[in-house]
């Protein structure tokens, strides 16, 4: 194992540390001087999005775009009310890093939203957590919320500038689709999570009808230190293209399952390694290595990939939300998309037709594949529908639940077919 | 005659709801309806429709506007439960984990399957991963987070909230 | 600038969307959520097109034109993509087209036919969504249902009254009420035409016949002042089913359920089929010939000066011209058509019903003050454009009796009772003299001293007053005083002071109608002092009170169920003293027939062709939809063959299109505009009134003879036999607020009816319907009253 790995520096920095979501353990890390230093020198928001574009930091929440352009894209000059969203509804099947990160470092996460409410002109940003975090995370952050306005970082004239910034937590109710950034802002709304058609987009048009920006909980946690250590330090870490830290949530047949934060373009071997290795020593079958939305890759090719952007999109497969699925030679693959199928289909949302039905569809047969009730006819359904789903839908839900049961049948579709000539044996019988 | 409310919010939850609109802008009322069945769901376990008139009724708003959220998100329950409410999650972390098997051992050790409830608990029928895959298998007590469970580590959990 | 679709440039402005040139072009594109009017959802995925460059599909309706952008609408990503979402969308719909009332208008059945794959590949079970009963006007069948949401986004954006909504999600998701409630909107109907499937259908017409054996007539509506244009639609001489017409300067798409169903009255079982006569103390059916031999008999009998005609604002021009023609050749001057007006001075000789702009400029209304309108259910397309005109920011005050529901949220408004409202529109002027009091455009108007004597200072300290006032000094605003307000026995003055506010504040004005041709009435002459054309009537008549309270000897009463008049005791009891009675009616009930000596069966307005004028004085014919019922017959056709039976030289070939003519040459043609005049103002000093009053004109489907006996209407309606007071006014009268029944009298009838507590009545006021039979004894709106414990 390469023992030079850099683990846990950035967001997960307070992680090892006693009392990691203390205000004061925070501020002994060097926290909030960034947001301190711009408050004191009245640095112009300008300088701050093109420090983050220059950075390369990429969005963590699953598209991976530049974070800085996505900024950029705010009128600063118009006179209208910008907000700023942070999306702390982590539901991604396999991924549990954000979770970490408001538990263990919120503060982190708070000076991220106010670095970039203050770089896009928001005087009120919104953290968004996900419903089942009610009774566990949620008071972490409400704590340190409290802590940051009681020394004066957030609210009306901070540190007794005249920048004024309030930033509310809010709590959803259960829904994956919410995660989608404009079902986010409906859901804020107090409506259903029904996610918008774009144009126009949310930074045009978003919560309340004004220019909204929307980020990870990972990506504003990451700003900070950015600003702290300059965008050349951020950048050099990683490969040319994807750079800095991305926190792995690493989970399934690994014997060390947990969050591992590491520099971008680390080969998969060293991060399994890191996981303990595949348990009881199993061979590596194969692995979703961005969230359940995203294609899976066989073993053998994922062990000479490196995690990064471009690396995995090589692999067939996208790094998406950072959650790295690992399954052992003895997973039976139908049953791992049974569970993914079925978990799309009682979260789409049932606004837009394609997703509606076809998630529906594509359940019920695989549904009927495991029950060993599925024809020839119907698993040649099940191929063509994703296709028929993919690109078509309001919002990307529709391109996740399509694309694990494409790559799953590419792969391994003998498995499938096992299942049915069982049946087909029956009928003969 | 006089049309009596069936429900009426505490003055307690009114005034958590008013504090909540607060960080909204003058005038929205709709965001505070998420909050305000979060509220009453606590206290009343699941939600009837005189909860929902009285949300409605007290953010001023359409009772249609709250019955959809209401009905749109999963922890919210429309039908009676028990006193706890667990999830028990079975997403793909879990499942390659042995979280079918836990499911089955509550099952059996409660004597309700899966969606079903009788007076102390209420076995919810749980697809979304709960963000805890690293902890996995797991699950959600009336929202705490019991991760590597084990059949050892579920009796111990049940015997204390038997005890409680 | 300029975008290509299938190679070919067409021209667009910015703004607009790939869906909207297309329609323009009449390129067709596929769809089901997008529709013209209500905003857009993009949810079926049907109109996905290829855009060049891009590689996936682009949704047409939500897609902005992007200059110099290309578009395929046929290629084959667009095909596939369109064929794709047909199958998504039939896996779960029934195949039952078969027997779906919209079968043959059905927007998925056309597309399923020009783009779905021919055989299904999905054959597991197919969704089944329980149905529920929402109301008697709208049968659903939500297994049919897409989600398309038209129906949510029509209740919201149009309606203006989220009914429907969408419940729980994916493909569960489904369209219903909130616990299955009834649907309340008065223009709930307009969901079964933009229903794209057969999940909501018509309840009357449901399953009733098919639409392509149908026969489409364009008519005009009998119900309201507005004059919406409908298509009725015909099967073997009945009417199947009404549906609207666009025209964008009054409906625009839009139909009221009002305008839409009331046609079931059509058959209804008190509809006359032959003339009907009291002879020797029995009702017997006659026929034509003896009936106009009766009528000549018993009217050249009656003396001068001793026989009155009535006849409703609801009947066609060419009937009212004749009506009053023929009275008037025979020497009866006593004409009237305003039966529900209370009380009359002569001071608003010239204040004709009629709004000062057109219906489709009250969208650009920057103010608009309400004074006691229920205009959301009694004009409810006038409700939509006032919605419109809120909806683009215009502020919209209230002075009520009661705090009706309105489709629009309303800036100030301010709940009196009845009592004071002259007084509170004195007050008005009151403030409005003293601010436009250096206004040189007003100088040659000077407030009428009767008026002024009024003034007590008042309105210079009343907030609301103040609001309303500033309000609507904006450019561009409108006052408008609601058609309830006939009853009541201000009504003259309540003009004349709206009139005052209109000239100070340069507002313009309207007086609402509950009829469709009350400006036909007034054009015409039926009025005791206005001849056709409104000249100057030289034999001044008796009004329809003065008609009444004289007892005369024969009365002439065309159109009209009894309820209709205001003074309905009264009137009961002249007629029983008259010698004559003579009616004119397609409907009679039991208890009406006995007030007669002669009804004649009069065909409805679905069988007679006819012209409305409505309240911005658009003239609008309409031809027959279907033969009159059995022996009944064209109002335009009894009367003339009435002045032929009094000998009156007119050519024995009179036709339909004579009176056309002639109606055009003397009204039309000849537009006399009328100045409000104040010579003959009187108005006495007003005292503030502390007695308890009566209102409650609100009961949704009351206002005609038809309306009130079309079947499923009524079935909406609430009937009930209940009183409605607020707790003050209780309190003050010393009511038991806790039980649940008290007791109103009304001059001398009393009546025990069901209590209800109710912050929308104004105080010192008992709001009683008058659309209860239970009630209509009791007398009418906005007299005295008293209330006691049971
Ligand atoms: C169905 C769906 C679910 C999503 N869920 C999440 C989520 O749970 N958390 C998250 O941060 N982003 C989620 N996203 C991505 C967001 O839409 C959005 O891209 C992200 O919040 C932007 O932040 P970033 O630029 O910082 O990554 C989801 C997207 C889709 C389509
Ligand atoms: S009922 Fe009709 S209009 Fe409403 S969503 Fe369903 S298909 Fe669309
Ligand atoms: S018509 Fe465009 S998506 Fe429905």
């Amino acid at each position: 194992m390469n023992n030079n790995i850099k683990i846990n520096e950035l967001c997960y920095a307070t992680l090892s540390m006693e009392n990691p979501n203390s205000f004061e353990t925070y501020v002994s890390l060097g926290g909030y001087s960034a947001w301190k230093k711009i408050i004191a020198n009245s640095t112009k928001p300008k300088d701050i999005i093109d420090n983050i574009i220059n950075s390369g930091l990429r969005g963590r929440g699953g598209a991976g775009f530049s974070t800085g352009k996505k900024w950029s894209f705010i009128n600063q000059d118009s006179d209208e009310i910008k907000y700023l969203v942070c999306n702390a509804d982590e539901s991604e099947p396999g991924t549990c890093k954000d979770r970490d990160i408001l538990r263990y470092n919120p503060h982190a996460l708070l000076e991220g939203m106010l670095i970039a409410s203050y770089a896009i002109g928001a005087e009120v940003a919104y953290c968004y957590l996900r419903g089942e975090f009610i009774d566990d995370v949620y008071l972490s952050v409400k704590k340190a919320l409290k802590d940051a306005y009681k020394n004066k970082l957030i609210g009306k004239n901070i540190l007794d500038s005249n920048v004024c910034i309030e930033i509310h937590d809010l709590i959803g109710a259960g829904a994956y689709i919410v995660g989608e950034e404009t079902a986010m802002l409906e859901s804020i709304e107090g409506k259903k999570g029904f996610p918008r058609y774009k144009p126009p987009f949310p930074a045009v048009k978003g919560l309340f009808g004004c220019p909204t920006i929307i980020n990870n909980v990972e990506t504003l946690a990451s700003v900070p230190e950015i600003i702290n250590k300059g965008s050349e330090w951020f950048n050099k870490i990683g490969t040319d293209k994807s750079s800095g830290f991305k926190c792995f949530s690493v989970s399934g047949h690994v014997n060390k399952p947990g969050n591992y934060e590491i520099p971008l373009g680390t080969p998969f071997k060293d991060l399994l390694e890191l996981a303990g290795g595949v348990k009881n020593n199993k061979k590596l079958k194969a692995v979703i290595p961005g969230g359940s939305s995203v294609p899976v890759v066989p073993g053998e090719k994922m062990l000479e990939t490196n995690m990064d952007y471009e690396s995995i999109s090589n692999a067939g497969s996208m790094l998406g939300s950072g959650a790295v699925i690992i399954m052992d030679e003895d997973t039976n693959m139908v049953e791992v998309i049974h569970r993914i199928a079925r978990f799309y289909y009682s979260e789409s949302c049932g606004q837009c037709t394609p997703c509606r039905e076809g998630t529906g569809w594509m359940y019920k047969i695989i549904d009927k594949i495991i029950k060993g009730q599925a024809t020839i006819e119907d698993f040649e359904s099940l191929k063509s529908i994703p296709n028929m789903i993919s690109g078509s839908t309001i919002c990307a839900l529709g391109d996740a639940a399509a694309m694990p049961v494409e790559s799953f049948i590419k792969y391994y579709e003998k498995e499938f077919l096992n299942y049915i000539s069982k049946k087909e044996k029956k009928a003969f019988i | 005659m006089i049309e009596k409310n069936l429900y009426n919010l505490s003055n307690e939850n009114e005034n958590k709801l008013n504090d909540w609109l607060l960080k909204f802008p003058r005038g929205q009322k709709k965001p505070a309806i998420i909050y305000a069945l979060h509220l009453i769901q606590k206290e009343n376990k699941y939600i009837k429709n005189e909860h929902i008139d009285a949300v409605a009724k007290f953010l001023d708003i359409k009772k249609i506007d709250v019955y959809e959220v209401a009905s749109f998100y999963s922890m919210f329950e429309l039908n009676k439960t028990g006193k706890h409410t667990i999830s028990v999650c079975t997403n793909i972390s879990c499942m390659l984990n042995g979280s079918d098997n836990i499911l089955s051992y509550i099952e059996r050790k409660l004597g309700i399957k899966l969606g079903e409830t009788n007076e102390k608990f209420f076995l919810k029928d749980e697809r979304e991963c709960l963000a805890a895959c690293c902890g996995a298998p797991m699950m959600q007590i009336d929202h705490k987070y019991y991760e590597n469970l084990t059949t050892e580590k579920i009796d111990k959990i049940f015997n204390e909230i038997e005890n409680e | 600038m300029k975008i290509k679709i299938n190679n070919k440039e067409y021209l667009f402005e910015k703004g607009e969307t790939v869906i909207q040139i297309a329609d323009r072009n009449g390129i067709h594109i596929p769809r089901f959520c997008y529709h013209s009017k209500l905003s857009i959802a993009a949810n079926c995925r049907m109109c996905l097109i290829e855009q060049v460059g891009v590689n996936k599909p682009q949704p047409a309706c939500s897609t902005p034109a992007i200059e110099n952008q290309e578009y395929f609408t046929n290629s084959k990503l667009a095909q596939d993509s369109q064929k794709n979402t047909m199958e998504f969308l039939l896996i779960n719909h029934p195949l039952d087209c078969p027997v779906c009332d919209q079968g043959g208008m059905c927007e998925l059945q056309d597309q399923a036919f020009m783009h779905g794959r021919v055989k299904s590949r999905y054959v597991d079970e197919k969704r089944v969504v329980i149905d529920y009963k929402i109301g008697p006007l709208i049968k659903t069948n939500m297994t049919r249902c897409i989600h398309c949401t038209r129906c949510v986004r029509y209740g919201e954006e149009i309606a203006g009254i989220k009914e429907f909504g969408a419940i729980g999600r994916g493909e569960n998701l489904e369209i219903r009420t909130y616990l299955s409630s009834a649907i309340n909107s008065p223009m709930s109907g307009n969901m079964i035409d933009i229903c794209p499937v057969g999940a909501l259908n018509a309840a009357p017409s449901h399953m009733k016949g098919r639409t392509w054996e149908l026969e489409e007539v364009k008519s005009i509506s009998p119900h309201d002042c507005v004059g919406s244009n409908m298509s009725v639609h015909v099967l073997d001489n009945d009417v199947f089913r009404v549906v609207p017409l666009e025209n964008n300067n009054i409906n625009e798409i839009w139909l009221s359920d009002r305008d839409r169903f009331s046609y079931e009255a059509i058959s209804h079982n008190e509809r006359l089929k032959k003339p009907i006569a009291k002879i020797g103390g029995r009702y017997e059916e006659i026929e034509w010939e003896q009936a106009f031999e009766i009528i000549k008999k018993n009217i050249d009998e009656t003396k001068f000066g001793m026989s009155a005609g009535f006849i409703s604002a609801n009947s066609t021009i060419e009937e009212q011209y004749l009506f009053q023609k023929w009275l008037r050749e025979i020497n009866i001057n006593n004409i009237d058509h305003r039966v529900s007006q209370n009380f009359f001075s002569k001071a608003d000789d010239n204040l004709f019903p009629k709004i000062d702009i057109p219906i489709k400029d009250i969208e650009k209304i920057n103010s608009i003050l309400l004074i006691d309108s229920n205009v959301t259910y009694d004009q409810p397309i006038l409700s939509h454009k006032i919605r419109k005109a809120y909806l683009n920011n215009a502020k919209i005050n209230t002075i009520q009796t009661f705090n009706y529901k309105y489709n629009f949220s309303t800036n100030e408004s301010l709940l009196i009772n009845p009592n004071l409202l002259a007084e509170i529109l004195i007050d008005t002027i009151e403030y409005l003299s003293v601010i436009t009091i250096n206004d040189k455009t007003l100088n040659n108007f000077s407030i009428p001293e009767e008026i002024k004597n009024n003034f007590k200072g008042k309105g210079l300290t009343d907030k609301k007053i103040k609001q309303f006032c500033s309000d609507l000094l904006f450019d561009n605003s409108l006052i408008l005083l609601g058609s309830n307000l006939k009853n009541h026995q201000d009504y003259e003055l309540l003009k004349i002071l709206t009139n005052i506010i209109s000239i100070l504040t340069k507002s313009n004005k309207g007086f609402l109608g509950d009829k469709c041709n009350e400006a036909g009435a007034w054009l015409t002459g039926c009025l005791p002092n206005k001849a056709v054309g409104l000249k100057d009537q030289k034999n001044v008549g008796l009004n329809v009170y003065e008609s009444i309270k004289a007892e005369l000897d024969s009365y002439i009463i065309y159109n009209l169920d009894l309820i209709d008049f205001y003074h309905y005791s009264d009137l009961k009891k002249s007629l029983n003293e008259a010698n004559f009675v003579l009616g004119f009616n397609s409907f009679i009930s039991d208890e009406d027939l006995n007030y007669y000596d002669l009804v004649l069966p009069l065909a409805t307005v679905f069988e007679s062709p006819g012209t409305f004028v409505n309240i911005e004085g658009e003239w609008q014919s309409f031809a027959n939809s279907c033969k009159p019922f059995y022996l009944s017959k064209e109002g335009w056709k009894i009367l003339t063959k009435l002045r032929l039976v009094f000998e009156k030289e007119i050519n024995n070939k009179f036709e339909y299109i004579d009176i056309i003519n002639e109606v055009d040459a003397e009204i039309r043609k000849n537009k006399e505009i009328l100045d409000i005049n104040f010579e003959n103002l009187k108005v006495q000093k007003i005292e503030s009134n502390t007695n308890l009053i009566r209102s409650g004109g609100y009961s949704n489907y009351f206002s005609d003879n038809i309306v009130r006996r079309a079947f499923s209407l009524n079935k909406v309606n609430n009937n009930k036999n209940t009183v409605s007071i607020n707790k003050k006014t209780l309190e003050q009268n010393n009511i038991d607020i806790e039980k649940n029944k008290v007791i109103v009298k009304q001059g001398e009838k009393s009546l025990l009816a069901e209590l209800i507590v109710d912050e929308n009545v104004s105080d010192n006021c008992v709001f009683i319907v008058n659309s209860n039979k239970e009630h209509y004894e009791l007398g009418k709106q906005y007299q005295q009253i008293k209330i006691e414990n049971v």
